[in-house]
């Protein structure tokens, strides 16, 4: 049932049942502490006077890989799928190196199901990019970045990467993402 | 109407029409749902028994520029929300300077119910590098000292010598 603005009780009145039910019952059943199920996950509105509980949620994964693409590519994550609205806000962090000097190499993340933001022209805007350095010597470096334009529903988030030539090299890759 | 502790029913005891005005109907008027009012806010502790709905706002800046001022100066992007006297802020660039070993540095200031000036304390700053090679990365800070009320939070930029380039610049902002 959905929130109704609290009835304003009048001395002399009756009390009905069904008062109770939709001020007192149905209320508290729409209140935070009634959505609240998981441990960690936050309580955020879905509009006026509706709210749902969001997970926060990340994947890890220490073990390196190389690619030569030059276009973002899907390896092997990380990736983390859960519910949002339009909106979640996006951490992640990775080392990485290129087998030649000043050459540039960069991990972002995609986002498919319920949302499509895949292209290398979108990712690219709030990319990790590590350049100007010597060959094979790393950078470690995160980025946050707030995504605004999904579609709600079930969301996949994967880390994706691509260098501008050459062998590049991604280790201890994270990926945080909190629904909103 | 504030929060009041939940009175203790007595059985035998009649419920008058104040009791139910105060111990549920405003009540219910101080929890996060009958506060809520846009998709995607968040709620956090206003003070003892107080809440209050927050935003997480972001701008994007996708164009270049050019500084060579050597102190702080405003270039967006900007983000203006309400908040407490905290606010949770990441902001990122991808950024070269154009003179090897030569650090262009970026910060972010508060105005509005704030004055705060943008500082090398929190700054995010890249050196030691080859002429025109870039990182693109972020920083992050917890304001802890505002003025609740609307605060606007400008990322700006500066050089210690030379200039340096500035673009696809991110400013994120959890209103606390």
């Amino acid at each position: 049932m959905a929130w109704t603005t609290p009835m304003t009780f009048t001395g002399g009145s009756v009390l009905t049942s069904a008062q109770l039910n939709t001020h007192l019952r149905d209320n508290l059943l729409e209140s935070e502490v009634a959505k609240a199920d998981i441990l960690g996950s936050l309580i955020v509105a879905t509009g006026t006077n509706s709210l749902v509980e969001r997970q926060i949620v990340k994947a890890t994964i220490n073990t390196g890989i190389d690619t030569t693409a030059t276009s973002f590519t899907s390896e092997d994550g990380p990736e983390v799928s859960l519910e949002t609205g339009t909106r979640a806000l996006c951490l992640f962090g990775v080392w990485g190196a290129n087998s030649v000097a000043n050459t540039w190499l960069q991990a972002s993340v995609a986002v498919t199901g319920a949302s499509s933001i895949t292209s290398d022209a979108d990712l690219n805007e709030f990319a990790v990019e590590i350049d100007g350095n010597t060959a094979d010597n790393p950078h470690r470096f995160g980025q946050v970045h707030l995504f605004t334009t999904l579609t709600a529903g079930l969301n996949t988030f994967e880390m994706q990467y691509r260098t501008q030539a050459n062998t590049a090299t991604f280790y201890r890759r994270e990926l945080v993402v909190i629904g909103l | 109407m504030a929060w009041t502790a939940p009175m203790t029913f007595v059985a035998g005891d009649i419920i008058t029409a104040s009791q139910l005005n105060t111990h549920l109907r405003d009540n219910l008027n101080e929890t996060a749902v009958a506060k809520a009012t846009t998709a995607g806010r968040i709620f956090v502790a206003s003070g003892n028994n107080a809440v209050a709905q927050r935003a997480i706002a972001s701008s994007f800046t996708a164009g270049s520029i050019n500084i060579t001022g050597t102190s702080y100066g405003s270039s967006g992007p900007t983000v203006t929300v309400t908040t407490g006297t905290r606010a949770l802020v990441f902001y990122g660039c991808h950024m070269r300077h154009n003179t090897a070993n030569n650090a262009p540095l970026m910060s972010v200031s508060v105005s509005g119910a704030t004055t705060i000036a943008a500082d090398d304390d929190w700054c995010l700053l890249s050196d030691g590098k080859p002429a025109s090679q870039p990182i693109k990365a972020m920083a992050a800070h917890l304001f802890k000292t505002l003025n609740a009320g609307s605060n606007t939070f400008n990322m700006q930029y500066r050089v210690a010598a030379g200039d340096a380039d500035f673009e696809r610049r991110e400013l994120v902002v959890i209103a606390l």
